[in-house]
């Protein structure tokens, strides 16, 4: 996925962990970290705006494009095959 | 340019609202499913068990010459059958059972997973596809079993004709189109799980 998440560079500059934007945006700590790690599809215009709001950013602080190899993310394994076999 | 206003028609939008949905959870139909499905599959599978005890019974021990009486004017004709054939017979009814109950397992499985409210699992579509090929073998199965046994003992059974075979490539056409609706199904829940 092209779209990065920065949100480890907002914290420092924040100085608050990811616990606590997890309880203030009111999204559960597992989903922030799939957002952080970049493995999110898709997030919520909620969502953005409750993160903006908390961190006192705009949108564009948040999100970068960086060009490079596409992963489509494969649906090989929605057929029910063990992707740990492969 | 202005468009000329077009006259109401004195219907207001606010009054037409669609009915609410019933509550589309797992209800008592999932439970009553999964009670029937679990009667057959038991009932199959004892069966199947009886089929391969008997299949081991001929297969070993000793028997006298085995026949089966065809109908005829003269109120019945002593068809001699040889061991091999019954041993192909019981084997086909064994496998006959064994499928269709491994269908019912697979199809509890996939009730459970809904009375979870969880049905778009990539496992259900293995599990769909597992049922649609296990389908084509058993008919196909049946139907090529049925014809050769009408002609290796003439009189026993009526052989089958190609229409016989219409219904169930209907049905497992069905169950393959299902298959990728759950597909489809198990990619829209994995995109969702990933919207935060």
């Amino acid at each position: 996925m092209a779209i990065r998440v920065q949100l480890d560079r907002i914290l420092l500059e924040r100085r608050m962990s990811l616990t606590e934007l997890a309880d203030r945006v009111g999204v559960t700590l597992a989903n922030l970290s799939i957002l952080k790690t970049g493995k999110a599809r898709a997030i919520r215009f909620t969502t953005l705006d409750a993160l903006c709001r908390e961190l006192n950013c705009q949108p564009g602080d948040l999100l970068a494009w960086t060009p490079g190899p596409q992963d489509a993310g494969s649906d090989e394994d929605l057929d029910g095959n063990d992707p740990a076999s492969k | 340019m202005r468009l000329p206003k077009r006259s109401s028609l004195g219907i207001r939008l606010s009054s037409f609202r669609t009915p609410a949905l019933p509550g589309l959870g797992p209800g008592p139909m999932t439970s009553l499913l999964g009670i029937a499905l679990g009667a057959a599959f038991w009932a199959l599978a004892l069966a199947a068990g009886a089929f391969v005890v008997a299949f081991v019974f001929v297969a070993f021990l000793p028997l006298g010459p085995l026949g089966l009486t065809a109908p005829s004017d003269d109120g019945g004709i002593r068809v001699p059958v040889p061991r091999a054939y019954l041993l192909f017979g019981l084997g086909a009814v064994c496998a006959y059972l064994g499928g269709f109950a491994f269908i019912l397992r697979n199809l509890r499985a996939m009730v459970h997973t809904l009375r979870i409210g969880d049905p778009f699992q990539p496992d259900n579509v293995k599990r769909l596809k597992q049922i649609g090929l296990t389908l084509a073998v058993v008919t196909g199965g049946a139907w090529i079993g049925q014809t050769l046994v009408s002609r290796l003992v003439r009189g026993v059974l009526e052989p089958p004709s190609l229409f016989d075979l219409v219904t169930p490539a209907f049905s497992i056409l069905v169950v393959v189109v299902l298959a990728q609706v759950f597909r489809e199904g198990a990619r829209l829940r994995r995109e969702s799980e990933l919207t935060i």
